[in-house]
C-alpha cells in the first residue's frame, strides 16, 4: 500500500542550523502516528513542512504516492491536511462559528428568478447552521454562536478539531494536544481521536508525553536532533527504550527527593484571602491564601488559565490586589512594587523568561545585574562599574553551568536552557528568603530540566521558601512538599505531595472536589 | 571580538550611508524639475559648507542647537519612550528668554546668561512634564499628547507674541529685542559663539549619561524590554519623568542658546520650516540614537543648512530643497537597510578569512 | 453665537477628521498606527489643488489625488510591512515630505498658495438637497454642505458595514488580533495590511481635496493643521470601533466650530481660542486613558 505520507531527505536549515536533517518519514493511512522528541529535536519543524507553514531547504514530500509542494497551508488544506497547533489559532472575539470558518467565509446569496446573485457581503445565519451540523454530528457539546473567548480550553480544541472537519481534511496532525489539558480531558480527547480513526482519518500525534504514545497509537517515530533515530509499532516498544532514543542516554525520570517534616519550621510567607479583577470585573484570583515555611517547596497545580498567571502577578507586584494580603516575617508586603519585593528578599523565576525574565537584546553580563544594578558592588554614584559587572558575569557562568560561546554577547544568542539558567543565577545570587518560580522548566531540554530540578531542592535544602506554579504535573508532584490545586482562581484542595496520586490531583484540577462533588462549570 | 566590533561599526555606517544616497538621489530628481544640474548643487552645497571658513564655522553654529534636540529626541526614542513634543518645548524655552532678556536687560551678562539658560532650561521641562506625568500617572499615549501640544503651542505663542509682547517699532510680529548682556556673541570673527562649546558640553554630559550611567543603563533596558524593566524591579513611573526631564531640559536649552546665539527676538518663524526640534529627530535617527552618532549627523545637518543657503545664492534651486531631501532622509532611514550583519559578516570573513575561522570552532 | 452657525461647521469641521479617522481606522485594526494620515491628506489637498490649478478640472484634481493617496498607502505599506520599517518613523517621514513639497513647488511657482477660487466658485462644490432642506429647522444645518462632506458621513456606515459584514472587514479584524489564526487558514496578512493601509490612503486623500478644493480653496502646507493626529486620537479613544470612532471625530470637529464661532463674539483674546481642539483632544483621551488605568489591576505600562 502507497503510505499516505511519505518524505525523502527532507532537511530545512535556518541559517546555519539544521532544524531537520535528511527526514524519512512515512506514515500509513488510518492509523495513529505518534511523533516524539525532546523541545528542539525539530518534531514541530518537520510538521509545519508538512502543513505547509515552513517551506523545505531540501527533499521532498509525497502525499498519496504524488509529490507535493506546499507554499502554504492552503496548499495543504487542498490536499486534505490539517493541524491542531499547540497554541490555539483561534480568533477571541469571533464567534465559534466565524472561527471555523475562517478564510472560508460564505457570501450571501439572492436568487431572482432564474439567477442566483452572489452579494459581496456574509451569510451569518446559513454560516452558523451549517456549522452546528457538523458539532451534532460529531457530539462536542458547543453552541455555534459562542465566542471563542468565553470557551474553555478543552472546548477550544474541540474548536480548532470543527475547523479541520468543516475542511473535509482526511490527515489531522495534532501539536502537542495535551499540554494544556485535565488527565481528565485528556481522556475524552483521545476518544475523540479514536472516532476520528472509526471514520477513517489519519491522525499525527506530536507529543513528548511517552504515556500517552503508548495509549493512544499505532506506531511511533522518534526524532532527536533533527534527525529520525526510531520508527516502530507501538506494541514492540516501551517508554523506558524510547526515552532513552529521545535523549541519547539513560534518563531517570525521576527526581530524589527527600521529603523531611516540615512542622516544626517557622511561616516565612503568608498569602490571606488575595483576590483580584481582570479589566473585565471577572474575579481571576479569589480568596487565596496558603502558608509557606521555612525550607518547603509548595507547590500550585492546575490546568493553565485558571489563575496561576494572575497569582504569580500578584506576588510579584505586576498585579494589584482588590483585596487579602501577603506577608513575609510577619511584615505586610501587599502591592509592594517589584522593585520592593526584591530589596525585601523575594526573588522571581517568571512563567515567560523572554518577556519578563531577560532582556534578550542585552549582553549576559548586563542581564545578571538586572534588579540589582543599583548595589554598591556594580554602581557607584550613578555610574556602572564595568569590570566589576563582567567578572560577576564571569564567577556566575562558573558557577551555574551557563554554555555559551561568547562572554560578550546577547542572551538571544543563548539557548533556552542557558538562558533559564542565568535567570536562576542572577535570582539565586541575590540570596533571597523567598522564590516564587513559575514554569521554571518550560521549553528546556532535559539536562537542563535537571540541573533547574536540583537547584530548587538544594535551595528549599538551604532553608529558603520557595513557591513553584507549573503546569506540569508531573513536575509538581517531583518536586514540591505541598500541593494546592487552582482551579478557576480559587485554591480547590491541597494535597501532601509524598502520598498524592496523579487521579486525586486531576480530579482537583478539573474542579471535582472529595466526595465527588462537582463545582458548576460554564462550558462542558 | 575585535571583528564584531568592525562589523557593528560598518554596519552603523553603512546603514546610515544607503538612505543618504536614496534621499540625494530623488532630492536630485525635484533639483533636475527645477531645471539645474543636480551634482553641481551638491558640489556647491557641501564645498560651500564644510570647506570654506566661513561655511564651516557657520555649520557648526547651526549645528549647534541640533546637538541638543538630537539628543533630546535620542534620550526619549532610546527609552522607547516617543516625546514627540521637543519641538514645542524648543518654542517655550526660546520665547521665555526673548522675554526675561528683554525685562532683565540691565543685569550684567556674567548674571543675565545662565539665568536664562536655566530659564530655558525649566520652561524646556515644565513643558515636557504635561505629557510625562500624563504618561508615567495614567498611561496615556505620549506621542499623541505631546505632538498635539506643539500645535496648542504654537498657538498660543503666536497669540502672546502678537497681542501681549509684541515690538510695535517692527514691521512685522515678534517680541522685543534681548539685551545685549543676553547676546551669546560671535567668537574669533566666525560665526561661532560661546553655544557651540556649550552644546558640546552637554554632548560629554550625554556621553557618559548614554554609556555609563545606571541611568543609561535602565534607559537601554526599557527601551528593549519593558515587560522585564518592570518585572524586575526598575521603577518605569520615575524613570519616565527622569527621561521626559532630560529631554524637555535638552530642548529647552536649545531653544534658548538659539535665540541667545542666532534670533534675538521671537519670531513666528523662530525655529524655521520644519522647526529645529522635527530636524532632531531626523539627527536622532541619523545618528541611530546614539550621542556620537547623534553629533556627526547634526553636523551633517548643520552643513545642509548653512550651504542650502549658498544653494539659494549661486543656483536657481530654491533652499526648500533641503527640507525635501530630509524628509527623504527620515523616510530611508525607517528602514534598517542591513537588518543582520551577516552580509558584512561574510564580506569580512573574506578579509579575515582565518580569524574568522578560529571563532567558528 | 449662532446655534445653527455652529452645528454647521461642526459637520463642516468634521468631514475631514472623519475621512482620516475611518481611513486611519482600517490601519489600527491590522495593528499599523498610521501616523502618516496628516501627510496622505496633505499630499491629497496639494495634487488635487495642483491640477485643478492647471487645468480647471475637478474630476481631474480628485482623482489625481485620491490616485496619489493610493501610492502613498503603498508606499507606507512597501516600507513598513514588506521592508519591516519603524512605521511610526516613516508616518512621520510621509507627513514631513508633505509639507516640504508643498513648499518646495510653491517656491518653484513662486506663489505663497495655490489658490484655486476662481477655478472653482462656477463648480457647484455645494449641495442643496431638497430633502435635507425640507427639514424643519435644522435643513439649513444638513444642507448646503459640499460633495466630500457628504461622502464622509455616508462613509461612517460604509466602513462599519465593511468591517462586520464583509470578508474583507472580518479578515482586517482577525490579521490584527490573530494573525497566527490568519495565517494558519492560509490568509495572506500582508495583503490585508496592505489593502487595510492603501484604503486609508485613498480616504485621506479626499480628506485633503475636502480642505484645499472644496472649503478653503487655496493650498498652503499649513491647511491640515494636525487633522491626521486629531484622527489618531479619535481612532485612540474608541478603540478602533468606527461608529464610536466616527463620534469623537464629530467632537473634535463640534469643537473647532465652536472655537471659530467663540472668536467672533470674543474677538479680542481670538487667537488663543484656537488651541481649543487641541486641548479637547488631549483632555478626552487622557480621561478616557485613566478611566482604563482606573479600571485595569494590572501594573507597568506595557499593558494598554
Amino acid at each position: 500500500m502507497v503510505p499516505i505520507i511519505k518524505t525523502v531527505d527532507l532537511t530545512k536549515k535556518f541559517g546555519d542550523f539544521t532544524a531537520n536533517d535528511a527526514i524519512n518519514f512515512k506514515v500509513e493511512e488510518g492509523e495513529i502516528k505518534a511523533v516524539v522528541g525532546e523541545n528542539g529535536a525539530g518534531k514541530t519543524t518537520l510538521m509545519n513542512m508538512i502543513y505547509g507553514l515552513l517551506q523545505p531547504t531540501s527533499g521532498s514530500m509525497f502525499i498519496r504516492g504524488q509529490q507535493v509542494d506546499f507554499k502554504t497551508p492552503t496548499d495543504a488544506i487542498n490536499m486534505g491536511i490539517g493541524m491542531v497547533h499547540q497554541h490555539f489559532k483561534l480568533v477571541p472575539s469571533l464567534t465559534v462559528y466565524e472561527n471555523v470558518l475562517l478564510g472560508i467565509e460564505m457570501k450571501k446569496t439572492v436568487s431572482l428568478g432564474e439567477k442566483t446573485f452572489k452579494m459581496p457581503y456574509l451569510d451569518k445565519r446559513r454560516a452558523k447552521k451549517e456549522v452546528q451540523v457538523i458539532i451534532d454530528e460529531y457530539g462536542f457539546n458547543l453552541d455555534a454562536s459562542s465566542r471563542v473567548k468565553d470557551l474553555s480550553i478543552g472546548a477550544k480544541q474541540k474548536v480548532e478539531i470543527l475547523k479541520m472537519l468543516y475542511r473535509e481534511v482526511d490527515i489531522v496532525i495534532f501539536d502537542e494536544p495535551t499540554a494544556v489539558l485535565t488527565p481528565q480531558e485528556i481522556e475524552s480527547f483521545f476518544k475523540t481521536m479514536r472516532r476520528m480513526k472509526e471514520h477513517g482519518k489519519t491522525l499525527i500525534l506530536i507529543t513528548h508525553k511517552l504515556r500517552e504514545v503508548m495509549e493512544v497509537s499505532d506506531s511511533v517515530v522518534v526524532i532527536k536532533d533533527g534527525q529520525v533515530v526510531g520508527d516502530m509499532p507501538t506494541e514492540k516498544t516501551n517508554e523506558v527504550e524510547l526515552a532513552r532514543l529521545m535523549v541519547g542516554r539513560d534518563v531517570l525520570l525521576k527526581v530524589d527527593k527527600e521529603y523531611k517534616s516540615l512542622r516544626q519550621k517557622p511561616e516565612v510567607y503568608e498569602v490571606r484571602n488575595l483576590s483580584t479583577e481582570n479589566d473585565e470585573g471577572v474575579e481571576v484570583v479569589k480568596n487565596v491564601s496558603f502558608t509557606i515555611r521555612k525550607g518547603e517547596i509548595l507547590g500550585v497545580a492546575g490546568v493553565e488559565g485558571n489563575g496561576q498567571s494572575e497569582l504569580l502577578k500578584l506576588l510579584t507586584g505586576l498585579m494589584r490586589a482588590t483585596n487579602g494580603n501577603v506577608t513575609l516575617h510577619g511584615k505586610d508586603i501587599t502591592n509592594a512594587w517589584p522593585g520592593q519585593l526584591r530589596k525585601k528578599g523575594v526573588a522571581m523565576i517568571p512563567e515567560d523568561r523572554y518577556i519578563h525574565g531577560l532582556c534578550q537584546e542585552m549582553t549576559i553580563g548586563d542581564n545578571t545585574i538586572a534588579g540589582y544594578h543599583d548595589s554598591r558592588d556594580v554602581c557607584s554614584r550613578g555610574l556602572m562599574k564595568r569590570k566589576a559587572i563582567e567578572q560577576r558575569r564571569d564567577a556566575l557562568i562558573d558557577k551555574y553551568d551557563i554554555r555559551i560561546s561568547e562572554k560578550g554577547g546577547f542572551v538571544s544568542s543563548l539557548s533556552g536552557g542557558n538562558a533559564q539558567k542565568i535567570i536562576i543565577a542572577r535570582e539565586f545570587d541575590a540570596d533571597p528568603d523567598v522564590l516564587i518560580a513559575a514554569q521554571p522548566t518550560r521549553g528546556v531540554d532535559i539536562g537542563a530540566i535537571e540541573f533547574i530540578h536540583n537547584s530548587l531542592l538544594e535551595l528549599a535544602d538551604a532553608g529558603k521558601s520557595v513557591l513553584l506554579i507549573s503546569n506540569e504535573l508531573s513536575e509538581v508532584m517531583s518536586l514540591a512538599d505541598r500541593i494546592v490545586v487552582m482551579y478557576k482562581g480559587e485554591i480547590i484542595g491541597e494535597v501532601d505531595a509524598k502520598q498524592a496520586d496523579r487521579e486525586q490531583i486531576g480530579m482537583l484540577m478539573a474542579g471535582v472536589k472529595e466526595g465527588g462533588e462537582e463545582r458548576e462549570t460554564k462550558q462542558a | 571580538m575585535k571583528q564584531n566590533k568592525l562589523n557593528t561599526i560598518l554596519h552603523h555606517f553603512l546603514n546610515a550611508l544607503i538612505p543618504i544616497f536614496f534621499a540625494f538621489l530623488i532630492g536630485a530628481i525635484a533639483i533636475l524639475v527645477a531645471g539645474e544640474n543636480p551634482l553641481e548643487t551638491f558640489y556647491i552645497l557641501f564645498q560651500r559648507a564644510l570647506f570654506t571658513e566661513r561655511g564651516l564655522t557657520r555649520t557648526l553654529h547651526y549645528a549647534s542647537p541640533l546637538i541638543l534636540t538630537g539628543l533630546a529626541i535620542g534620550i526619549s526614542f532610546k527609552a522607547g519612550l516617543f516625546n514627540m513634543g521637543v519641538e514645542g518645548q524648543l518654542l517655550v524655552g526660546g520665547f521665555v528668554v526673548a522675554v526675561l532678556g528683554y525685562t532683565y536687560s540691565d543685569l550684567p551678562s556674567g548674571v543675565l546668561v545662565p539665568m536664562l539658560l536655566i530659564a530655558g532650561i525649566l520652561s524646556g521641562i515644565m513643558t515636557a512634564m504635561i505629557p510625562a506625568l500624563l504618561k508615567a500617572l495614567f498611561n496615556v499615549n505620549e506621542l499623541v499628547v505631546s505632538l498635539l501640544m506643539n500645535y496648542a503651542i504654537i498657538h498660543v505663542l503666536q497669540y502672546l507674541t502678537t497681542n501681549v509682547f509684541r515690538d510695535p517699532s517692527r514691521g512685522y510680529v515678534s517680541t522685543h529685542m534681548i539685551g545685549s548682556s543676553a547676546i551669546l556673541s560671535r567668537m574669533f570673527g566666525t560665526r561661532i559663539t560661546p553655544f557651540f562649546f556649550i552644546a558640546l558640553f552637554v554632548f560629554l554630559i550625554m556621553y557618559i549619561v548614554f554609556n555609563h550611567s545606571k541611568l543609561g543603563y535602565e534607559i537601554r533596558a526599557i527601551g528593549k524590554n519593558l515587560e522585564f524593566s518592570e518585572a524586575v524591579g526598575m521603577n518605569v513611573k520615575k524613570k519616565i519623568l527622569t527621561i521626559m526631564t532630560y529631554s524637555g531640559a535638552l530642548a529647552g536649552l536649545g531653544g534658548a542658546g538659539w535665540m541667545m546665539s542666532d534670533r534675538y527676538a521671537y519670531t513666528l518663524n523662530f525655529s524655521g520650516d520644519p522647526g529645529l526640534g522635527w530636524d532632531g529627530m531626523l539627527i536622532a535617527l541619523l545618528g541611530a540614537h546614539s550621542p556620537v552618532g547623534i553629533l556627526v549627523a547634526a553636523v551633517f545637518y548643520g552643513a545642509l543648512k548653512s550651504g542650502s543657503q549658498a544653494i539659494a545664492i549661486h543656483t536657481s534651486v530654491p533652499q526648500e530643497i533641503i527640507a525635501v531631501i530630509q524628509s527623504l532622509l527620515i523616510l530611508f532611514l525607517s528602514i534598517k537597510f542591513l537588518k543582520e550583519s551577516k552580509v558584512l559578516e561574510r564580506l569580512t570573513c573574506r578579509f579575515l578569512p582565518k580569524q574568522a575561522k578560529e571563532e567558528e570552532v | 453665537m449662532d446655534i445653527l452657525r455652529v452645528l454647521y461647521d461642526m459637520l463642516y469641521y468634521a468631514g475631514p477628521i472623519l475621512f482620516c479617522t475611518l481611513g486611519g481606522l482600517f490601519a489600527y485594526k491590522v495593528n499599523v498606527i498610521n501616523i502618516g494620515l496628516e501627510g496622505m491628506m496633505l499630499f491629497g489637498g496639494f495634487i488635487g489643488a495642483l491640477l485643478i490649478f492647471y487645468t480647471g478640472n475637478y474630476l481631474l484634481g480628485l482623482s489625481g489625488a485620491v490616485m496619489l493617496g493610493v501610492a502613498l498607502g503603498l508606499l507606507f505599506s512597501f516600507f513598513g510591512i514588506t521592508k519591516k520599517a519603524n512605521f511610526i518613523i516613516t508616518g512621520f517621514a510621509i507627513n514631513l515630505l508633505a509639507v516640504a513639497i508643498g513648499y518646495y513647488t510653491l517656491a518653484l511657482m513662486g506663489r505663497t498658495d495655490i489658490n484655486v477660487i476662481g477655478e472653482v466658485r462656477h463648480m457647484s462644490l455645494r449641495l442643496n438637497i431638497p430633502v435635507l432642506r425640507s427639514i424643519p429647522v435644522l435643513g439649513d444645518v444638513f444642507s448646503g454642505h459640499s460633495i466630500l462632506t457628504y461622502v464622509a458621513f455616508l462613509s461612517i456606515f460604509i466602513v462599519h458595514f465593511v468591517m462586520y459584514h464583509t470578508k474583507f472587514g472580518v479578515y482586517v479584524r482577525v490579521a490584527g488580533e490573530s494573525p497566527e489564526a490568519a495565517e494558519a487558514v492560509g490568509i495572506n496578512i500582508h495583503k490585508i495590511k496592505y489593502a487595510a493601509i492603501i484604503v486609508g490612503g485613498f480616504l485621506c486623500a479626499l480628506a485633503g481635496v475636502n480642505v484645499a478644493v472644496e472649503q478653503i480653496a487655496a493650498y498652503t502646507p499649513q491647511i491640515t493643521a494636525g487633522t491626521g493626529f486629531i484622527a489618531i486620537a479619535a481612532i485612540y479613544c474608541a478603540a478602533g470601533s468606527p461608529m464610536k470612532s466616527s463620534g469623537y471625530a464629530i467632537l473634535f470637529g463640534l469643537m473647532q466650530a465652536l472655537a471659530r464661532n467663540l472668536a467672533v463674539v470674543i474677538g479680542g483674546i481670538a487667537g488663543l481660542l484656537n488651541v481649543i481642539p487641541y486641548l479637547t483632544v488631549i483632555v478626552v483621551l487622557s480621561i478616557i486613558a485613566i478611566n482604563r488605568y482606573r479600571k485595569t489591576n494590572i501594573r507597568g505600562y506595557a499593558h494598554d
